[in-house]
């Protein structure tokens, strides 16, 4: 005999087609009507769903999917870099701070340091400011991360500033 | 005449999401083109409204490949999507305290040939879903899991931490109740 707990258990794989009713099965079906309004309730549960998925699109969700990952892969790693930046930065204060603190050092405030350089003495304004402009520029061309925006590279030159960091 | 070959077996979840881990964006894609439809369903059937679905797919998906290492195989990855999926209907419910719940007039009706039969299914769908809004989460989620996506108990439990006993359980509770709510 069967019993309708069993046959409740059965009913997902049955109805989902991933299996059929024996003929004992069928007859139980045809004579329980606890069983009948189980199979109603399982059979809607099947399906449900069926008909407004139809306009999921999968491969226009995992394009969006992908730009989205692929712009926040990004933004991760501008904010790596500037965090790492801004350590290199906090280290290099850090050293000439202490450095200057050292005890053959004389500890003279800072607004009364002059650095005497003889050969800039005789230079004109317009010259001065020419050497001027020449230590404000790079070194060698493209080995600053500040001479473009952060923003406008692409992810490969940003990972390569990243590892030039990370040494 | 000879028979054609099979081709070699399409790449395993777990493969695909390997190949994704190790760069290849394509694996992501695959993996989208296999999950989506089901996750969609699985959201329907959750309460999700139907112009939120796309949306809805779409963070899911986000979400889990955010986290991936959170996917340690012990349930399948679809099963693992659902868990992501239901969380993120929870959040959307605390966001807007409340849920939108599907009318009539909210949806496409599949193209049937028989009007009659049409309705007739398309008002059981709409009373199963309204029944489910309100079943307690873990019995919903274990009646879709089961019927919908036809999951077995034991990977039910492992996906919402519970027992296969008392998947089995919440399973008939559900049904019996949902009998009661669509009489």
């Amino acid at each position: 005999m069967i019993h309708c707990d069993a046959m409740l258990d059965r009913m997902p794989d049955v109805a989902a087609g991933r299996s059929a009713w024996s003929e004992e099965e069928s007859g139980h079906l045809r004579d329980c009507a606890e069983c009948q309004s189980h199979w109603k309730v399982v059979r809607a549960g099947v399906f449900l769903g069926q008909g407004l998925v139809a306009e999921v699109v999968p491969e226009a969700i995992a394009g969006r999917v992908r730009d989205r990952l692929r712009a926040e892969r990004r933004r991760t790693l501008v904010r790596r870099i500037g965090w790492l930046t801004g350590l290199a930065a906090a280290a290099s204060l850090a050293l000439v701070l202490w450095s200057g603190r050292g005890p053959n050092t004389p500890t003279a405030p800072v607004a009364e340091l002059t650095i005497p350089v003889a050969e800039l003495d005789s230079l004109s304004a317009p010259e001065l400011q020419s050497v001027y402009e020449a230590m404000e520029a790079p070194l060698v061309e493209g080995s600053s991360a500040e001479a473009v925006p952060m923003g406008e590279l692409d992810d490969q030159q940003l990972e390569r500033i990243l590892r030039a960091l990370e040494g | 005449m000879t028979t054609p070959r099979p081709g070699p077996e399409p790449p395993s979840d777990a493969q695909l999401v390997l190949a994704y881990r190790a760069g290849e964006e394509r694996a992501a894609t695959e993996l989208v083109s296999r999950h989506a439809v089901p996750v969609a369903r699985f959201l329907v059937g959750s309460g999700a409204a139907p112009g939120e679905i796309d949306d809805l797919v779409q963070e899911t998906f986000f979400r889990a490949f955010r986290r991936l290492d959170g996917w340690r195989g012990e349930a399948g990855f679809r099963s693992w999507l659902f868990t992501i999926a239901s969380n993120l209907l929870k959040d959307e419910y605390r966001k807007h305290r409340g849920r939108k719940v599907v009318s009539i007039e909210d949806r496409d009706v599949p193209g049937r040939e028989d009007p009659e039969s049409t309705f007739i299914a398309e008002e059981m769908e709409i009373r199963l879903q309204q029944g489910l809004i309100t079943l307690p989460r873990l019995q919903r989620e274990v009646f879709l899991l089961r019927v919908q996506q036809g999951i077995e108990y034991q990977e039910i439990a492992t996906t919402l931490g519970t027992t296969a006993g008392a998947a089995r359980v919440h399973y008939h509770h559900a049904v019996r109740r949902l009998k009661e709510i669509m009489r």
